[in-house]
């Protein structure tokens, strides 16, 4: 048997591995892992240019290890952030970029099932997906 | 130390921790989560919320590099997934319910069973060979009659669910330079113990893939590497549900977990790239080994 799928030695047909369905997840999970860690060393960078004495500072770096320090995490403090041109709000951008590759690269599989007319498959995806959003928003909600 | 030095650091240690969590179908939060706290002295939630976003980024970079191969059998993922999503919040809703120092106690003696039965699998089965294609049973799907379990057995009885679902499948092994088929068993029994993992990964705010390889090592019997790739996927799914919680609370510092995720996206495309190259049996072994470091650990700290 090939991975492409082939007539076995009894001469049934082999059911095809479904490479489309590999080959287009793989791809959304590349992109969001290329973009996420873009995104993390930019803001990292913009960080040591634009303000150094933070990067070098002691006091700076207990505050961030005792969870003492200010940085945006929710959707309005990382645009105000973004717009400011703020490194730590780009390398927040690319945290959730990074968190959201995993259930990109589920919605890829979903679209290539449903192209495929993999309908059991394309449910079993979109149950995942509504599990995953669903149980996001409900604790983003209690948040 | 300043932040420089500190972002420095961490990101060499995230190497090293996404490296053995990609290879391993592990998170890498077993080695993070004591690095921040004990050497750092992070605080607890930042250091949870940091190893949330490891166990995604390990994952991600894992996946990305093995699900257009062969190695991780993606229908297996999809189907399982469905279990240890529930599963995750299930266990986030009974946290705080559950005394979680048992649990750690309980999962901490699971995962040192599991070890030594992964060992002893290991001796029973010897060197992983492409199996011989035996007359196929009438019974048995025909596509998959010749393709034997990962310990080298042949097919025990026909696998209803997984025929049906056409989870079985083959790969193809770069240690060895043979493409392996394997037979997919237990399915159901499969998807139950996926429940478990993924209550225990919202119980106890840790990832699974210690419990997912094994379950699908021993129980369902796809090949070791299969197994460990296959786990890499389903965690960053089963964490990606509690990970923007984690975010939106402010637990997710980017100073910390940034230099952290780098790392670890670096370690994990490392990490896939020598699975492929390295044989099963020496991926069963190091896994067996962690296995035990981490259910030592476990049961440390639902005793202590």
């Amino acid at each position: 048997m090939t991975l492409s799928g082939s007539i076995g030695a009894a001469g049934a047909r082999m059911p095809p591995l479904p490479g489309g369905v590999r080959a287009g997840t793989g791809r959304v999970l590349r992109i969001g892992v290329a973009t996420s860690a873009s995104l993390i060393v930019l803001g990292l960078a913009v960080l040591v240019a634009r303000t150094p004495h933070v990067v070098l500072a002691h006091a700076v770096e207990q505050a961030h290890l005792a969870g003492r320090a200010s940085f945006p995490h929710s959707l309005s403090s990382l645009a105000a952030g973004l717009r400011r041109l703020d490194g730590a709000a780009v390398v927040e951008l690319g945290i959730l970029v990074l968190l959201a590759t995993p259930p990109a690269g589920l919605v890829a599989a979903l679209v290539a099932f449903v192209q495929r007319g993999d309908r059991r498959f394309a449910l079993f995806s979109a149950f995942v997906l509504a599990v995953i959003v669903g149980s996001a928003a409900v604790g983003l909600y209690l948040a | 130390m300043n932040l420089a030095e500190l972002s420095v650091v961490l990101f060499a240690a995230a190497i090293v921790a996404g490296g053995l969590g990609s290879l391993l179908g592990l998170g890498g939060g077993f080695v993070i989560v004591p690095i921040l706290t004990l050497v750092f002295h992070v605080d607890i939630q930042l250091a949870i919320g940091t190893s949330i976003v490891a166990v995604v980024a390990t994952s991600a970079a894992g996946a990305a590099r093995n699900v257009a191969g062969s190695l991780t059998n993606l229908r297996v993922a999809v189907f399982l997934a469905m279990a240890t999503t529930v599963g995750a919040v299930t266990g986030a809703y009974l946290a705080g319910v559950v005394d979680a120092s048992v649990l750690f106690a309980l999962f901490g003696v699971v995962l040192c069973v599991s070890a030594l039965q992964m060992l002893a699998k290991l001796r029973r089965a010897g060197p992983h060979r492409s199996p011989a294609a035996p007359a196929p049973e009438p019974s048995v799907a025909p596509a998959f009659a010749s393709a034997r379990s990962s310990d080298g057995a042949p097919p025990s009885e026909p696998a209803a669910w997984a025929d049906r679902l056409e989870l079985h499948s083959a790969y193809y092994d770069e240690a060895s330079q043979e493409e392996v088929p394997y037979a997919v068993r237990n399915a159901g029994f499969g998807l139950g113990l996926m429940y478990l993992a993924g209550a225990i990964s919202g119980l106890l705010g840790i990832g699974s893939g210690a419990l997912k390889v094994p379950a699908m090592d021993l129980a369902m019997h796809l090949p070791m590497k299969v197994s460990t790739s296959t786990s890499n996927l389903l965690i960053g799914l089963t964490a990606s549900a509690s990970s923007l919680v984690y975010f939106a609370r402010g637990d997710v510092d980017p100073l910390v977990a940034g230099p952290v995720a780098l790392g670890m996206l670096l370690g994990a495309a490392l990490g896939a790239r020598v699975l492929r190259k390295m044989s099963s049996d020496k991926v069963r072994v190091l896994f067996v080994v962690v296995l035990l470091v981490v259910g030592a650990q476990m049961l440390w700290k639902g005793i202590g």
